[in-house]
């Protein structure tokens, strides 16, 4: 039987992926870890055993969390009349990627930030989150269509946006030195 | 040769990329706020929650006793009444109450509505009584369980 409290196994697995979430809802980092961290303590302690089927209702939890902290940055915002504050953490990267990934990782960052925020959304939770259609339909209040929609969209427009890297992809071929591919080793089962 | 990734290779593409590390300081801080927890909850931990095993013959005592006030009260007033005196005031009167506290459980801080702290405690206890009656020079003792839930508002010093 896993003991109580054992959470950190639960945390180091899930935080990247909720760090990452969050950042789709709220200005920064520092920001998006703060939503976490009170998303996941009000998780944990409902429920202990850290069971993976309650994961949907941690994400719910820190989009609840974010859209929350957001409004009240809004009017915090009108309030101080924008200041000049550099918010901590505020450009931080949003993946860790491999070496070789890194250049793809940026354009994917610069992509992500592009599309609209439901999309945005759909795409992380589906992609990074592993969360099914139904669950983030649950989870947004939105129908399953909706979101089925909105990913296909998403989709639509990065493959718009990565099309360079498309170019690369396929170039690769001709000059092997060249691997952008972000997974390693290249399998014929990802390229054509 | 086509030239266009397909959706599953788009999205094995994504997939590909990790996340970014959450950074120490968020794993330190959670672990700061449910290390919190734990200290409110080790008394439970240490008493898990059950039923007291007295709690049940207790309460079987506790209702017999009420039953034999109730009879008692009642029956001198039949008689008083058969024998046509004036009604007296209830003959039956408790002498002396005290509660002894079995349990208490913890049940941690938990954010209300309000978004105010509070610790949740559930006291178990029970209360002894003794009753007398004067006219038949008889006394009885009373032993009920009660369970009672507490909340106290928690402010944090930072």
């Amino acid at each position: 039987m896993e003991a109580p409290f054992d959470w950190k196994r639960t945390f180091e697995q899930l935080a990247p992926q909720l760090v990452l979430y969050a950042r789709q809802l709220v200005d920064s980092k520092a920001d998006a870890e703060d939503v976490v961290q009170q998303a996941f303590v009000r998780w944990w302690r409902r429920f202990p055993e850290g069971d993976s089927n309650h994961i949907p209702l941690l994400y719910a939890a820190v989009r609840t969390i974010a859209l929350d902290q957001r409004r009240s940055d809004h009017r915090r915002v009108n309030r101080e009349a924008k200041s000049d504050i550099v918010v901590a953490g505020e450009n931080a990267p949003a993946f860790d990627p491999q070496p070789e990934q890194k250049e793809t990782a940026a354009i994917v960052e610069k992509a992500l930030q592009a599309l609209p925020e439901d999309q945005r959304e759909v795409i992380t939770l589906k992609l990074w989150g592993d969360l099914t259609f139904n669950e983030i339909a649950a989870m947004t209040g939105s129908s399953i269509n909706t979101i089925a929609g909105r990913y296909r969209y998403a989709l639509q427009a990065l493959h718009k946006k990565l099309a360079h890297l498309r170019a690369d992809l396929l170039g690769e071929s001709a000059s092997p030195a060249i691997n952008i591919l972000p997974f390693s080793p290249p399998t014929t089962e990802a390229l054509p | 040769m086509n030239n266009n990734l397909n959706d599953s290779q788009l999205e094995s593409l994504l997939r590909g990329l990790a996340p970014a590390a959450a950074s120490p300081s968020l794993t330190q801080r959670v672990d700061e706020e449910l290390k919190l927890d734990m200290s409110w909850l080790s008394t439970s931990q240490r008493k898990p929650h059950r039923t007291p095993k007295w709690i049940t013959s207790a309460g079987w005592a506790a209702m017999g006793a009420a039953a034999a006030i109730a009879v008692m009260s009642y029956l001198p007033t039949q008689q008083s009444n058969m024998q046509g005196f004036a009604t007296v005031a209830p003959a039956v009167r408790p002498v002396s109450t005290i509660r002894e506290w079995d349990d208490a459980q913890d049940n941690g801080i938990h954010h209300g509505r309000s978004l105010v702290a509070e610790k949740r405690a559930l006291v178990v206890s029970r209360e002894l009584g003794t009753w007398v009656d004067p006219r038949y020079s008889a006394q009885m003792a009373v032993d009920y369980p009660s369970q009672q839930a507490y909340l106290q508002n928690v402010s944090f010093i930072k």
